[in-house]
């Protein structure tokens, strides 16, 4: 009980703190201009009832349109005939995750450093704040099994000074739950979850990237408590001296861990009995990829037990020079980013990892994918939406998506074959670097920045296959 | 200093109301944005509540206790403004917090559970562990019996501790043999 008073006499305080002193004078001399007369109404009343004129008429306009918009439709040309004009395009990096028409998440992470997680009930006509966390590395794991349920993990900081954190709502969100892994678990590479109460986290000693002494934990309760199951100590597999990337699980019993090595090769490590033990498998390399070069599985998804597909990114080697940031100093660390061509190649299975297909490469360098199942894909790049429904073998002719100039494609999300979403930014804004400071390394919490200028965010949808697409206005975060 | 401008504002010198608010006007707001959880509902709930406090200053029967008195009407503006659909509707989840030193993390937690409690406990909650009020001050200022005072304390604890105990870490990491 006593830790519970410190902890709420510290929130009570800083929340107190984060009052603006100024902002006092502004509502006394508000209130003063109305002390001299009886106002019958007040500004809060008057903006209400401008509210509901506008949002009367908002209503008229909308119809209007969506007459308008279904008459169009009838007579569809194959694109939108000119460039979208984007409005109201907020800064920052996002992701998103529709699990219905209606019913979708997007956490953004701002230029203040922090990740905002919102979600829409509506398609992206209102969205409702639900989470707002500083000091978490962008872009961080997140899992939403239906309208209700969905997970995420985190770590706060930026040297594993603090425990990875789950964070699960049942209620759509409204309520969510916050528990932690165990404190000296490491530095979180990557989780997965396969419903609300199994999931696994993948953790590492090392900085990102690196070749460093991995860790399985597995929960079987909802993230209260996290069992470690394998390390490289325990596993001669996990303990290759590759760089880790991705855990992905597609039942209770078989899961993956994705890894690149210096040595050029790819590799893919299986369990199939819960995460206990683990087998090393070599993906074959594409046969027209770059000598040398550096390739990295970097995205994969399980559609069933049995279907799953892969991603490996190839980069020519060697590395071009990766941005760099401020010098580091004691409080200051920089992780670069190394902006490259990447070309991408498809592997996918259909007997649960046995055995897997050759190589595919989908796409020209850039762009984004979807996988809605086994063969029916997705991309989306600047030369427009392209489909396959042969998981890959063939794809059609680019459908174009017509952004404004200096605009390109980040995210692609399809949950029919009809209705999808894309996250487009500016290129104006690429970020070059993450930066992170900490007033105490190691103690207090780090403020994670993207160095450069944050790109301007927009979100596209379309509901007839790409042959419009809307934009889904964001909140300005700023 | 207080008790003449309070009398001087009871007689209707606006400009010693004014004076007081400014004053108190921080405080205040601190109060309201903790109680509605929602700085902008509280800004709009405290210059109501400045301006009914100004239409009922006739009512402030100890200009001593102007403080206690001007709290009591916050509070009420907070629960008005928390009745209206137009706040529920606007309601988002909590604003950032300044991490100051500690785990970020913790605060959200902390700021998540409280969230979760009634306005007239957060209102306890506040004097006691943010202006170190006594729970008979709490109670005096809030014009409510030490005993409902005492209940809500121990009510708004309770909750909190039965929301954070998910939170807290496991004491010890399971190992495989």
């Amino acid at each position: 009980m006593k830790d519970l008073e410190e902890r709420l006499r510290d929130y009570v305080g800083a929340r107190a703190k984060g009052v603006p002193e100024g902002e006092v004078h502004r509502i006394v001399d508000r209130a003063a201009a109305r002390l001299g007369g009886d106002v019958s109404r007040s500004p809060r009343r008057l903006r209400a009832l401008a509210a509901v004129a506008a949002t009367l008429l908002t209503a008229v306009v909308a119809t209007v349109a969506l007459l308008a918009f279904h008459a169009h439709l009838l007579n569809a040309p194959a694109t939108n005939p000119t460039p979208l004009r984007l409005t109201s395009t907020p800064r920052g990096v996002m992701t998103f995750h529709f699990v219905s028409a209606q019913v979708g998440w997007v956490t953004v992470f701002t230029p203040k450093g922090r990740t905002v997680l919102m979600k829409t009930a509506d398609g992206g006509a209102h969205w409702q704040q639900q989470l707002e966390i500083d000091g978490l590395f962008p872009f961080p794991p997140m899992k939403f099994f239906n309208a209700q349920e969905g997970v995420i993990v985190a770590q706060p900081g930026a040297d594993a000074s603090f425990a990875p954190r789950v964070w699960s709502t049942a209620d759509g969100g409204a309520h969510w739950q916050v528990r932690g892994v165990s404190a000296g678990s490491g530095r979180l590479v990557d989780a997965d979850f396969v419903d609300m109460t199994h999931g696994w986290l993948l953790a590492s000693d090392g900085p990102p990237g690196t070749s460093s002494r991995v860790f399985v934990y597995q929960t079987v309760d909802g993230g209260r408590r996290w069992t470690r199951l394998a390390d490289s100590d325990s596993s001669s597999a996990l303990g290759q001296s590759d760089a880790k990337t991705r855990i992905r699980f597609a039942n209770q019993t078989t899961g993956w861990i994705t890894s690149s090595s210096p040595q050029e090769t790819a590799s893919l490590y299986v369990t199939r009995d819960g995460g206990h033990s683990w087998q090393g498998l070599d993906l074959t390399p594409p046969a027209d990829a770059p000598d040398p070069s550096r390739k990295f599985p970097y995205l994969e998804r399980f559609f069933n037990e049995r279907e799953a597909v892969l991603v490996l990114g190839v980069t020519a080697r060697p590395d071009p020079a990766c941005f760099s940031g401020p010098p580091a100093d004691g409080n200051v660390k920089v992780k670069p980013v190394c902006v490259q061509p990447v070309t991408r190649y498809a592997y996918s299975t259909a007997d649960g990892g046995r055995t897997w297909s050759a190589p595919r490469r989908i796409g020209s360098a850039g762009g984004a994918l979807s996988f809605l199942d086994a063969r029916r894909w997705f991309i989306v790049d600047a030369k427009g939406l392209s489909v396959s429904e042969d998981a890959g073998t063939t794809w059609s002719e680019a459908r174009r998506v017509q952004l404004p100039s200096g605009w390109e494609p980040r995210q692609v999300e399809f949950i029919d074959p009809q209705r999808g979403w894309i996250a487009v930014q500016d290129r104006a804004g690429e970020w070059r670097a993450i930066v992170y400071s900490s007033q105490s390394p190691g103690k207090g919490p780090a403020n994670f920045q993207l160095q450069g200028e944050l790109p301007r965010l927009a979100m596209l949808v379309t509901a007839d296959a790409g042959m419009h697409w809307t934009q889904v206005q964001l909140p300005d975060l700023t | 200093m207080d008790v003449e401008l309070a009398c001087r504002a009871r007689a209707g010198d606006q400009a010693a109301f004014e004076a007081l608010l400014r004053q108190h006007g921080r405080a205040m707001l601190q109060f309201a944005d903790f109680v509605l959880h929602d700085l902008s509902a509280a800004e709009d709930a405290v210059q109501e509540a400045f301006f009914m406090a100004w239409r009922r200053r006739d009512r402030l029967d100890d200009p001593a206790a102007f403080v206690p008195w001007l709290r009591r009407i916050v509070l009420r503006a907070c629960l008005r403004w928390r009745r209206r659909p137009i706040w529920r509707a606007l309601t988002v989840a909590d604003r950032v917090l300044d991490p100051g030193t500690a785990d970020p993390v913790r605060h959200v937690d902390v700021a998540n559970a409280v969230r979760h409690l009634s306005p007239r406990l957060r209102a306890v909650v506040f004097l006691h562990f943010f202006e170190d009020q006594t729970l008979a001050s709490v109670a005096r200022e809030l014009g409510i019996p030490m005993s409902t005072a005492k209940t809500r304390l121990y009510e708004a604890l309770r909750r909190l501790k039965r929301m954070l105990a998910d939170y807290e870490p496991p004491l010890s990491q399971e190992q495989s043999p």
